[in-house]
């Protein structure tokens, strides 16, 4: 059976009550970053809060009950089945509703909520809204991308020397995902302009989307929830969404990449290519 | 020994309360209060201080009404840039200076000619000055033409060559972060320490994206050293906030390994009076001739430098 499309007056609607719920979940995570915060370990490097946990509380709850038919896609409930869902071509919602949270349990302002939808396996909307900043970005397919409520676009810069680069380092430390990362880095440090790291894949997505840096690029972060939002943004700020490999962006690899430009786009792939992958790092797959 | 000294020694009047503070933090105090008892404040110090903040607040809010300015010029290479913004905000600074102290001497990124040389020679020699302004009027140039709001005014003064006060201004967050030697950090007029991070597997470490090459491969090899001791790593494009970020907490540490005097000049007082700690390479405490070093909030600060020694990045 084919799933229909959604037009741009459902579109709307969604962004608008999906909008609520980001800026109610900031509220928490605001209130939170100012007082103490309860750390609980999920392992080394990745931290789960009592405010994560909280926020998503809030989201779920009401997506689900408003949207009793769609699919949901999330960090705990993955974490308790032990594997990542299919994705299926039905509207499928992907939430982070603390997306770094490292960045989070230091008080470093770059923290947001990111929720996003997908539709026919495609990122058709998405929010990220990051409180600390004062910032939310949103985009529906067809309906372009906004920050705060002005419509934004991707610099369009074509040239990878004036290019300023986002990317991040993901919780996995071994060694040989190491060494592939600094291989990455070298290789695009020496090709650009800057590079920056901020800690969130949302807001570092969001900043293609809106000009502020140029390409971004991250590969092996938490879940497809961290990505959804921010390719959702950047397809409708004009940009190219794309997997470091330079294959086409597939939702639920854990790898992403975003440009302002198909220039861009092909100068970024074709300098982490000597890098596209390790064993230890998450697969490349077309869904 | 003027009235102002005396009161810059009097634990009742610091700004920063005992109670709240960590132990910590605390330490980090009674280090501060061993060395005020070695220095002696000027007694214009804080009406400089105030000059500097409003200077500082002056120049940044222009800054923030010219961000995404066009390139003019690149400076030692492409990546080096220029925009007609920097030397406007500079022009700002200078006014405000001239005409509340006009025998006040600046050492401003923008009247210095661009280079490690030149960088070297201008401070040695507006060192001879009484009182010295070390001047970055857009400490993160790069940020600014992109429009990438992170990027800073910042201030740093010495009196007869030690650093006596530091100002950095962030408008787009509306922060202003100051420090007087003795008296603490304020972030907005309200104190701020160090975080609490004890190793360094704990800690957010913040490091550069220099323009120069050499630099560039000293960050590529302190990254590969670092990456997999310390929790997380971060690079914002500008040294001011970086560095008023350790001030406050929200970064452990901070390393580059080669800045030019106005890149540090106010961040290191905010960090060293915020309870932290900034020294070169080799753990010599930082001066405004410091180039390679590393601003922490203390407790992390040897393992950190062991990193970047191992990595050997103050080699350059």
């Amino acid at each position: 059976m084919d799933v229909k499309d959604f037009d741009s007056g459902e579109l709307s609607e969604m962004l608008a009550f999906v909008s609520d719920l980001a800026s109610s979940a900031g509220q928490i995570i605001a209130d939170a970053i100012r007082a103490k915060k309860l750390v609980t370990n999920k392992s080394q490097r990745d931290f789960v809060t009592d405010t994560d946990e909280k926020c998503e509380v809030i989201i779920l709850d009401a997506l689900k009950e408003k949207y009793p038919t769609h699919k949901f896609i999330g960090e705990e409930e993955t974490a308790k089945a032990g594997v990542l869902p299919d994705l299926t071509d039905e509207p499928t919602w992907f939430c982070d509703p603390l997306d770094g949270t490292t960045n989070f349990v230091h008080g470093f302002p770059f923290v947001c909520v990111s929720i996003g939808l997908t539709l026919k396996k495609q990122p058709v909307l998405g929010v990220v809204h990051s409180p600390i900043l004062e910032e939310t970005f949103t985009a529906a397919k067809g309906l372009g991308a906004l920050r705060n409520g002005s419509r934004i676009s991707t610099s369009g810069e074509t040239q990878m020397m004036r290019s300023l680069v986002i990317t991040e380092l993901g919780p996995d430390r071994s060694p040989s995902t190491l060494d592939t990362w600094m291989g990455r880095y070298r290789s695009v440090a020496e090709r650009c302009r800057s590079m920056r790291g901020i800690g969130s894949c949302a807001i570092g997505m969001a900043s293609v989307a809106c000009g502020r840096a140029d390409a971004m690029y991250e590969v092996g972060f938490g879940g497809p929830w961290d990505c959804v939002a921010g390719a959702a943004l950047v397809t409708e700020a004009g940009g190219c969404v794309f997997d470091p490999s330079g294959k086409p962006f597939s939702v639920m690899c854990r790898r992403v990449a975003c440009s302002a430009s198909p220039a861009l786009e092909w100068a970024l792939a074709e300098a982490l290519a000597p890098n596209s992958s390790n064993p230890s790092e998450p697969e490349y797959f077309a869904l | 020994m003027s009235a102002f000294c005396a009161g810059v020694r009097v634990q009742g009047s610091r700004p920063l309360g005992s109670t709240g503070l960590t132990r910590r933090a605390r330490s980090g105090l009674s280090h501060r209060r061993r060395s005020s008892l070695r220095c002696c404040l000027p007694e214009e110090s804080s009406a400089v201080l105030e000059v500097v903040i409003r200077a500082a607040e002056d120049a940044a809010s222009h800054m923030m009404n010219r961000v995404g300015a066009e390139v003019e010029k690149t400076k030692i290479n492409s990546r080096d840039l220029l925009t007609e913004v920097d030397p406007e905000c500079q022009e700002i600074i200078e006014k405000h200076m001239r005409s509340e102290f006009p025998d006040h001497g600046i050492l401003g990124e923008e009247t210095t000619p661009s280079g490690r040389e030149n960088s070297v020679n201008a401070l040695e020699r507006a060192l001879k000055e009484e009182w010295l302004w070390i001047v970055d009027p857009i400490d993160g140039t790069t940020n600014f033409v992109h429009s990438q709001p992170m990027s800073a005014v910042s201030i740093g003064v010495t009196y007869k060559g030690e650093l006596v006060l530091g100002v950095i201004v962030d408008p787009y967050r509306s922060e202003t972060f100051a420090a007087m030697k003795g008296q603490g950090t304020t972030l907005n007029g309200e104190p701020v320490t160090v975080s609490n991070e004890q190793t360094a597997e704990e800690a957010l470490v913040a490091a550069g994206s220099p323009t120069a090459t050499d630099s560039l491969h000293a960050v590529i090899r302190g990254l590969a050293v670092m990456m997999p001791e310390v929790r997380s790593m971060r690079m914002l494009g500008s040294a001011a906030v970086m560095y008023g970020w350790v001030a406050c907490g929200r970064l452990t540490a901070y390393w580059e390994p080669d800045l030019h005097s106005w890149d540090s000049a106010a961040g290191a007082i905010l960090v060293t009076e915020a309870g932290g700690r900034i020294t070169d390479l080799h753990g010599n405490d930082y001066t405004v001739r410091t180039r390679s070093l590393l601003a922490s909030n203390l407790w992390t600060h040897e393992p950190l430098r062991a990193l970047l020694l191992r990595a050997e990045v103050h080699n350059l």
